[in-house]
Protein backbone atom coordinates (compact mmCIF):
# COMPACT_ATOMS: atom_id res chain seq x y z
CA UNK A 1 0.00 0.00 0.00
CA UNK A 2 1.23 3.27 -0.85
CA UNK A 3 1.28 5.90 2.10
CA UNK A 4 2.66 9.01 0.18
CA UNK A 5 3.22 9.67 -2.90
CA UNK A 6 3.76 12.60 -5.56
CA UNK A 7 4.61 13.20 -9.58
CA UNK A 8 5.74 16.17 -10.93
CA UNK A 9 6.24 17.28 -14.38
CA UNK A 10 7.50 20.44 -15.71
CA UNK A 11 10.51 22.73 -15.66
CA UNK A 12 12.93 22.06 -12.89
CA UNK A 13 15.92 24.52 -11.80
CA UNK A 14 18.33 25.55 -8.83
CA UNK A 15 15.28 27.57 -7.09
CA UNK A 16 12.89 24.48 -8.47
CA UNK A 17 14.72 22.21 -6.31
CA UNK A 18 14.58 23.84 -3.30
CA UNK A 19 10.97 23.78 -3.64
CA UNK A 20 10.79 19.53 -3.43
CA UNK A 21 13.31 19.98 -0.41
CA UNK A 22 11.08 22.00 1.41
CA UNK A 23 8.01 20.11 0.88
CA UNK A 24 9.83 16.69 0.84
CA UNK A 25 11.20 17.11 4.24
CA UNK A 26 8.06 18.38 5.42
CA UNK A 27 6.22 14.86 4.40
CA UNK A 28 9.31 13.11 5.34
CA UNK A 29 9.00 14.59 9.06
CA UNK A 30 4.87 14.05 8.89
CA UNK A 31 5.05 10.66 7.13
CA UNK A 32 7.92 9.26 9.40
CA UNK A 33 8.43 11.17 12.52
CA UNK A 34 11.50 12.68 13.64
CA UNK A 35 14.77 11.52 12.13
CA UNK A 36 18.04 11.99 12.03
CA UNK A 37 18.30 11.04 8.57
CA UNK A 38 15.92 13.44 7.22
CA UNK A 39 18.69 15.57 4.92
CA UNK A 40 20.24 12.41 3.84
CA UNK A 41 17.05 11.37 2.22
CA UNK A 42 16.03 14.54 0.65
CA UNK A 43 19.79 14.88 -0.53
CA UNK A 44 19.08 11.84 -2.62
CA UNK A 45 16.24 13.67 -4.44
CA UNK A 46 18.71 16.66 -4.63
CA UNK A 47 21.18 14.52 -6.60
CA UNK A 48 18.39 13.27 -9.03
CA UNK A 49 16.99 16.57 -9.88
CA UNK A 50 20.56 17.86 -10.47
CA UNK A 51 21.05 15.30 -12.64
CA UNK A 52 17.74 16.18 -14.71
CA UNK A 53 18.24 19.57 -14.37
CA UNK A 54 21.91 19.68 -16.45
CA UNK A 55 21.27 17.03 -18.45
CA UNK A 56 17.45 17.12 -19.65
CA UNK A 57 17.75 18.87 -23.05
CA UNK A 58 14.28 20.96 -22.35
CA UNK A 59 14.83 21.87 -18.83
CA UNK A 60 11.72 19.16 -18.39
CA UNK A 61 11.56 16.76 -15.75
CA UNK A 62 9.38 14.04 -13.93
CA UNK A 63 9.81 13.22 -10.81
CA UNK A 64 8.44 11.04 -8.33
CA UNK A 65 8.74 10.36 -5.11
CA UNK A 66 6.49 7.28 -3.53
CA UNK A 67 6.59 5.72 0.34
CA UNK A 68 5.54 2.23 0.54
CA UNK A 69 5.80 0.45 3.18
CA UNK A 70 9.52 0.19 4.37
CA UNK A 71 10.86 1.95 0.90
CA UNK A 72 11.35 5.24 -0.16
CA UNK A 73 11.58 5.37 -4.30
CA UNK A 74 12.68 8.53 -5.95
CA UNK A 75 11.91 8.41 -10.15
CA UNK A 76 13.55 10.99 -12.26
CA UNK A 77 12.79 10.68 -16.43
CA UNK A 78 14.25 13.54 -18.34
CA UNK A 79 15.35 13.27 -22.11
CA UNK A 80 19.06 14.26 -23.01
CA UNK A 81 21.40 14.09 -25.82
CA UNK A 82 22.52 10.40 -26.65
CA UNK A 83 26.73 11.10 -25.40
CA UNK A 84 24.82 12.03 -22.30
CA UNK A 85 22.19 9.53 -22.12
CA UNK A 86 24.43 6.91 -22.76
CA UNK A 87 27.33 7.99 -19.72
CA UNK A 88 25.22 8.08 -17.41
CA UNK A 89 24.23 4.23 -17.93
CA UNK A 90 27.57 3.47 -18.48
CA UNK A 91 28.60 5.41 -14.91
CA UNK A 92 25.34 3.61 -13.23
CA UNK A 93 26.58 0.44 -14.43
CA UNK A 94 30.68 0.76 -13.24
CA UNK A 95 29.19 2.35 -9.61
CA UNK A 96 27.08 -0.83 -9.16
CA UNK A 97 29.94 -2.94 -9.83
CA UNK A 98 31.88 -1.52 -6.95
CA UNK A 99 31.70 -2.80 -3.42
CA UNK A 100 31.47 -0.35 -0.93
CA UNK A 101 35.56 0.01 -0.58
CA UNK A 102 35.57 1.13 -4.12
CA UNK A 103 33.41 3.43 -4.00
CA UNK A 104 35.00 5.68 -1.08
CA UNK A 105 37.94 5.28 -3.59
CA UNK A 106 36.40 6.30 -6.53
CA UNK A 107 34.38 9.52 -4.43
CA UNK A 108 37.59 10.21 -2.70
CA UNK A 109 39.44 10.52 -6.42
CA UNK A 110 36.78 12.13 -7.91
CA UNK A 111 35.89 14.86 -5.26
CA UNK A 112 39.92 15.68 -5.54
CA UNK A 113 40.23 15.66 -8.50
CA UNK A 114 40.22 19.29 -10.32
CA UNK A 115 37.87 18.70 -12.93
CA UNK A 116 34.08 19.44 -13.07
CA UNK A 117 31.87 18.22 -16.14
CA UNK A 118 31.37 20.51 -18.60
CA UNK A 119 27.72 20.80 -17.50
CA UNK A 120 29.40 22.10 -14.07
CA UNK A 121 28.34 18.17 -12.77
CA UNK A 122 31.07 17.05 -10.39
CA UNK A 123 30.30 13.26 -11.03
CA UNK A 124 29.70 12.61 -7.52
CA UNK A 125 25.75 12.15 -7.11
CA UNK A 126 24.98 8.47 -7.87
CA UNK A 127 28.19 7.53 -6.02
CA UNK A 128 27.13 9.58 -3.07
CA UNK A 129 23.51 8.15 -3.17
CA UNK A 130 24.87 4.42 -3.03
CA UNK A 131 27.56 5.38 -0.33
CA UNK A 132 25.15 6.79 1.68
CA UNK A 133 22.86 4.21 1.90
CA UNK A 134 20.31 3.37 -1.24
CA UNK A 135 19.76 0.00 -1.68
CA UNK A 136 19.77 0.40 -6.04
CA UNK A 137 20.03 2.94 -8.58
CA UNK A 138 18.22 1.74 -11.63
CA UNK A 139 18.99 3.75 -14.92
CA UNK A 140 17.38 2.53 -18.19
CA UNK A 141 17.82 4.63 -21.05
CA UNK A 142 15.80 4.41 -24.84
CA UNK A 143 15.77 6.32 -28.36
CA UNK A 144 12.94 8.54 -28.78
CA UNK A 145 14.89 10.09 -31.87
CA UNK A 146 18.25 10.55 -33.73
CA UNK A 147 18.86 13.50 -31.08
CA UNK A 148 17.05 12.39 -27.94
CA UNK A 149 17.59 9.78 -25.25
CA UNK A 150 15.22 9.14 -22.48
CA UNK A 151 16.49 8.27 -19.00
CA UNK A 152 14.52 6.49 -16.56
CA UNK A 153 16.89 6.97 -13.02
CA UNK A 154 15.34 5.02 -10.18
CA UNK A 155 16.48 5.19 -5.98
CA UNK A 156 15.24 2.88 -3.68
CA UNK A 157 15.95 3.45 -0.02
CA UNK A 158 14.73 1.67 2.83
CA UNK A 159 13.08 3.04 5.81
CA UNK A 160 13.26 0.69 8.05
CA UNK A 161 16.39 2.02 9.98
CA UNK A 162 14.67 3.57 13.34
CA UNK A 163 17.22 6.77 13.89
CA UNK A 164 15.95 7.90 17.53
CA UNK A 165 16.74 11.92 18.04
CA UNK B 1 31.27 45.83 9.15
CA UNK B 2 30.09 43.00 7.42
CA UNK B 3 30.97 42.57 3.98
CA UNK B 4 29.12 40.78 1.27
CA UNK B 5 31.01 38.44 -0.52
CA UNK B 6 28.10 37.19 -3.04
CA UNK B 7 24.71 37.41 -2.04
CA UNK B 8 22.55 34.59 -0.97
CA UNK B 9 19.53 33.49 -2.92
CA UNK B 10 17.34 30.40 -2.30
CA UNK B 11 19.85 28.45 -4.07
CA UNK B 12 23.44 29.99 -3.15
CA UNK B 13 24.34 30.57 -0.18
CA UNK B 14 25.43 33.97 1.25
CA UNK B 15 29.53 34.44 1.17
CA UNK B 16 30.64 37.45 3.90
CA UNK B 17 33.14 38.53 6.04
CA UNK B 18 32.54 39.95 9.37
CA UNK B 19 35.59 42.00 10.61
CA UNK B 20 34.73 42.91 14.02
CA UNK B 21 33.70 39.24 14.56
CA UNK B 22 36.50 37.42 12.72
CA UNK B 23 34.24 35.51 10.79
CA UNK B 24 34.15 34.55 7.01
CA UNK B 25 30.65 32.76 6.91
CA UNK B 26 29.25 30.73 4.17
CA UNK B 27 25.44 30.42 4.87
CA UNK B 28 22.76 29.33 3.20
CA UNK B 29 21.04 26.16 1.08
CA UNK B 30 23.30 24.84 -2.17
CA UNK B 31 21.94 23.64 -5.33
CA UNK B 32 23.74 25.57 -7.71
CA UNK B 33 24.50 24.53 -11.21
CA UNK B 34 28.02 26.29 -11.16
CA UNK B 35 29.42 24.97 -8.36
CA UNK B 36 33.53 25.91 -9.57
CA UNK B 37 32.52 29.65 -10.58
CA UNK B 38 30.59 30.01 -7.09
CA UNK B 39 33.33 28.90 -4.76
CA UNK B 40 35.98 29.92 -7.25
CA UNK B 41 34.90 33.36 -6.19
CA UNK B 42 35.62 32.82 -2.22
CA UNK B 43 38.67 31.65 -3.45
CA UNK B 44 39.80 34.60 -5.27
CA UNK B 45 38.40 37.08 -2.69
CA UNK B 46 40.58 35.29 0.32
CA UNK B 47 43.28 35.77 -2.31
CA UNK B 48 42.89 39.36 -2.82
CA UNK B 49 42.15 39.89 0.62
CA UNK B 50 44.42 37.94 2.30
CA UNK B 51 46.93 40.45 4.29
CA UNK B 52 43.42 41.72 5.95
CA UNK B 53 42.08 38.07 7.42
CA UNK B 54 44.94 38.08 10.29
CA UNK B 55 44.55 37.29 14.17
CA UNK B 56 42.24 33.98 14.75
CA UNK B 57 39.65 33.92 11.19
CA UNK B 58 36.87 31.26 11.79
CA UNK B 59 35.38 30.34 9.06
CA UNK B 60 32.11 29.06 9.60
CA UNK B 61 29.82 26.82 7.13
CA UNK B 62 26.08 27.00 7.94
CA UNK B 63 24.65 24.61 4.52
CA UNK B 64 21.38 23.04 5.61
CA UNK B 65 21.49 20.93 2.27
CA UNK B 66 23.87 21.09 -0.65
CA UNK B 67 24.24 18.92 -3.86
CA UNK B 68 27.50 17.25 -4.52
CA UNK B 69 28.91 19.67 -7.45
CA UNK B 70 28.97 21.97 -3.91
CA UNK B 71 30.37 19.64 -1.93
CA UNK B 72 33.36 19.72 -4.39
CA UNK B 73 33.20 23.35 -4.70
CA UNK B 74 33.12 23.47 -0.55
CA UNK B 75 36.26 21.25 -0.49
CA UNK B 76 38.22 23.58 -2.68
CA UNK B 77 37.31 26.12 -0.46
CA UNK B 78 38.08 24.81 2.45
CA UNK B 79 41.67 23.79 0.73
CA UNK B 80 42.32 27.11 0.25
CA UNK B 81 41.48 27.88 4.50
CA UNK B 82 43.69 25.01 5.23
CA UNK B 83 46.32 26.41 2.66
CA UNK B 84 46.61 29.69 4.78
CA UNK B 85 46.30 27.75 8.22
CA UNK B 86 49.52 26.07 6.49
CA UNK B 87 51.31 28.72 6.17
CA UNK B 88 51.24 30.09 9.28
CA UNK B 89 47.62 32.05 9.47
CA UNK B 90 45.49 31.67 12.48
CA UNK B 91 42.41 30.73 10.81
CA UNK B 92 40.04 27.64 11.70
CA UNK B 93 37.27 26.04 9.99
CA UNK B 94 33.83 25.70 11.76
CA UNK B 95 30.97 23.48 10.45
CA UNK B 96 27.51 24.03 11.32
CA UNK B 97 24.83 20.99 12.05
CA UNK B 98 21.57 21.34 13.30
CA UNK B 99 19.43 18.66 15.43
CA UNK B 100 22.40 15.86 15.53
CA UNK B 101 21.84 15.66 11.67
CA UNK B 102 23.68 12.01 10.22
CA UNK B 103 23.46 14.05 6.66
CA UNK B 104 26.06 17.10 8.05
CA UNK B 105 27.55 15.17 10.20
CA UNK B 106 28.89 12.46 7.40
CA UNK B 107 29.57 15.56 5.75
CA UNK B 108 31.99 17.21 8.21
CA UNK B 109 33.74 13.63 8.89
CA UNK B 110 34.28 13.43 5.16
CA UNK B 111 35.99 17.09 4.94
CA UNK B 112 37.88 16.38 8.43
CA UNK B 113 39.07 13.23 6.53
CA UNK B 114 39.92 15.04 3.50
CA UNK B 115 41.75 17.85 4.76
CA UNK B 116 43.63 16.21 7.57
CA UNK B 117 41.97 19.14 10.00
CA UNK B 118 39.48 19.11 12.64
CA UNK B 119 36.84 21.18 12.19
CA UNK B 120 34.79 22.75 15.33
CA UNK B 121 31.45 21.41 15.08
CA UNK B 122 28.92 24.26 16.10
CA UNK B 123 25.12 22.46 16.94
CA UNK B 124 22.02 24.55 16.57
Amino acid sequence: MIDNALRYFGKIDEGGIVDFVDLLSGVLNKNLGPRKDIRKLCSFAIELLDNGMRYSIDNKVTFTWTIEQDFLTFELENEASPSDALRLQEHAQIIHGMDDIQRRQAFQDQINSAHFGEKGGAGLGLLQILRKGALSIDVTIRKQTAETFLCVSRIQTPLHKPVAL
Amino acid sequence: MKTIISAGTRSNPEISFDTEEKVFTTKGISTIVNAFEFYDLAITWINAHEHELEGGIEFQFHLPYFNSASMKGILMLMERIKKGIDSGHTWSIAWNVEDEDEFLLDACESFQEMLGIELRIIRS
